[in-house]
């Protein structure tokens, strides 16, 4: 299978004025993994952890302070070119966390899908176009008449994240990430919508980045999870393995924390009072700096720390 | 069931436009009793937070009760006057709102904002008020020296924290949360709702919760209420709405649940033991 997106040993340290001095943040502190065609990864962590600030790398957003990126074997350097600049957007797409906040609100969904085609597949006719974006529609299942006339207030927070799938998928990218898709979203559909990116990810052979805080969701989408803190990867492994192993404590507290209707929270305070503490605990022991990664078995690695 | 702290009577909330109105809770009937932790599921717009609005009387136009009653000690609050209803808010029934980490004034101390609340609903001194928030902070386990930092010094976990002793402040008997930690990771949610129950034993208040993340409510609340589009479609024990839901749509609420493969397991206890 070809390596769509590698990412090797990435770093990136923000630099804060704090009055008269300088003081430095670590973000990310040496991040590496790989994905393949048809295949996902979910980047699981806390706010804070990096996450969002590997996309922005990956994106092109903002420059790496050190580590490489490559698409499809192509190194991510300072892209000057608006060439090369739209070769690379076109080759990797974005979905974002807020379905309203990223579709204009004074534009129709027509024109949330018929620009990326003007810009980058501008070979298109109208007609051709057209009928690219009503398969667009189609394979994202919005399929409700005169929708393309519709604003996005309009449309539910499902429909909304719909039409930015489509959106990103319009200029046939090769690989998509997605920022949080469902956080915004009503748990009652949220599973509608993560089967969807499940089910375009293996049809288009796309690798997909799903970065999310919700490990639980983390199963329907993805075939592999890398597990962040304080910008480092803790654990890594085929998803069904870390869910069902958790190695490191981090990964534990994660799960532990998902809500489970079969334990009420009158029981937990009986079972484990000391709760927050642990949690405390875990957390400043999983930000000290890694040593190297543990081969805990075929395809699931654990950091081992200081 | 315990004596009823609030009792909502066949309530009906409109919103007018124009010539027309939107009917987005339809005479609904729930008591709050004594001490109990109650909880109202449904999608964004059934009517939820509407509902949780009303309890405070708080609603400005266009939105209008155009029905029933809500009796607080068998007084309908919908009758009095607005100064027994400013005493009536926060010192009786608090609110934690939407996103409520950002309902914290950002330009102003974290002290400053404990003091407006005691100085509006007491008649404390200010060493008193002070003295008053510091033990609020301690509750909830912040150390003291945060009382003079701004909220954009705190994560959004603390200033949850913060927003919830600010609110406890002033002993009220029934706190309304309104997705109070939607906007937290999984971890840091534990953490406050597991604090929140601790509190709810030490302090003995009500709590009317509001979620549309059933798997949420269900390890959270005593009782739950499933609205759908301004109606209470079922209202049971927690228990026997997991384990016998009857209508169809709580049903299809909680098939929707992510992480079905994630419960009751066995890896959940104990958590591993760390040096720090």
């Amino acid at each position: 299978m070809s390596v769509l997106l590698s990412v090797q040993n990435l770093h990136k340290t923000f630099l804060q004025r704090q009055g008269l001095k300088q003081v430095s943040f670590d973000a990310l502190r040496g991040i590496s993994f790989s994905v393949e065609a048809g295949q996902a990864l979910a980047l699981v962590g806390e706010s804070g952890c990096g996450k969002s600030t590997t996309a922005r790398l990956i994106t092109g957003m903002m420059p790496a302070s050190s580590g490489s990126i490559s698409i499809q074997g192509t190194p991510l350097v300072n892209l000057k070119k608006r060439r090369q600049r739209m070769i690379y957007r076109r080759a990797v797409q974005m979905v974002f966390q807020d379905p309203f906040g990223s579709l204009n609100p004074t534009r129709t969904v027509r024109h949330h899908l018929e620009r990326p085609l003007r810009l980058h597949r501008s070979e298109l006719s109208k007609v051709q176009r057209l009928h690219r974006i009503n398969a667009l529609l189609e394979r994202v299942e919005l399929t409700e008449t005169d929708i393309l006339s519709k604003y996005p207030h309009q449309l539910s927070g499902g429909q909304r994240q719909r039409v930015n799938l489509a959106r990103a998928l319009a200029v046939e990218p090769s690989i998509l990430i997605a920022d949080e898709p469902t956080s915004m979203l009503d748990v009652s559909i949220r599973l509608d919508v993560l089967k969807l990116f499940r089910q375009l990810k293996e049809q288009q052979q796309l690798g997909l980045l799903y970065i999310t805080h919700d490990i639980a969701t983390a199963q329907y989408v993805a075939d592999e999870t890398a597990v962040m803190y304080s910008g480092q990867i803790v654990e890594f492994g085929s998803t069904e393995q870390l869910i069902n192993h958790p190695q490191h404590p981090y990964t534990r507290l994660l799960l532990s924390s998902v809500p489970d209707p079969t334990r009420s929270y009158q029981a937990l305070l009986e079972q484990e009072e000391d709760f927050r503490h642990q949690a405390d605990r875990i957390r400043q022991f999983s930000r000290r700096p890694g040593k190297e990664y543990r081969k805990h078995a075929d395809n699931h690695f654990v950091l081992l720390q200081e | 069931m315990k004596q009823p702290l609030i009792s909502i009577r066949n309530l009906c909330v409109d919103y007018v436009t124009g010539d027309q109105f939107f009917r987005a809770v339809k005479d609904v009937s729930l008591d709050i009793a004594e001490s109990e932790i109650l909880g109202l599921a449904g999608e964004s717009g059934c009517g939820k937070s509407t509902l949780a609005f009303s309890l405070l009387n708080l609603h400005q136009p266009p939105a209008y009760i155009t029905q029933g009653q809500i009796l607080f000690q068998n007084d309908d609050i919908l009758k009095w006057p607005l100064n027994q209803l400013n005493r009536f808010r926060w010192s009786q029934v608090g609110m934690v709102f939407q996103s409520a980490m950002n309902s914290l004034n950002p330009v102003a101390r974290i002290d400053k904002q404990f003091l407006d609340v005691l100085a509006r609903h007491t008649t404390m001194s200010k060493d008193q008020a002070i003295s008053r928030a510091e033990e609020m902070m301690a509750l909830v386990d912040i150390p003291l020296s945060r009382l003079y930092d701004y909220p954009h010094q705190c994560s959004g976990g603390m200033r949850q924290r913060i927003v919830i002793a600010i609110c406890l402040a002033l002993s009220p008997r029934l706190i309304i949360m309104d997705e109070p930690t939607t906007a937290l990771d999984v971890v840091v949610q534990r953490e406050i709702l597991q604090q929140i129950h601790e509190l709810k034993q030490k302090l003995d208040f009500s709590v009317l919760f509001i979620t549309h993340d059933l798997a949420l409510m269900l390890q959270f609340c005593d009782r739950i209420g499933i609205m759908k589009d301004g109606e209470i479609v079922e209202l049971k024990d927690r228990a026997t709405l997991y384990e016998k839901p009857e209508h169809s749509y709580t049903r299809q609420l909680l098939e929707a649940i992510p992480g079905r493969h994630l419960f009751g397991r066995t890896w959940h206890e104990p958590l591993p033991e760390v040096s720090p």
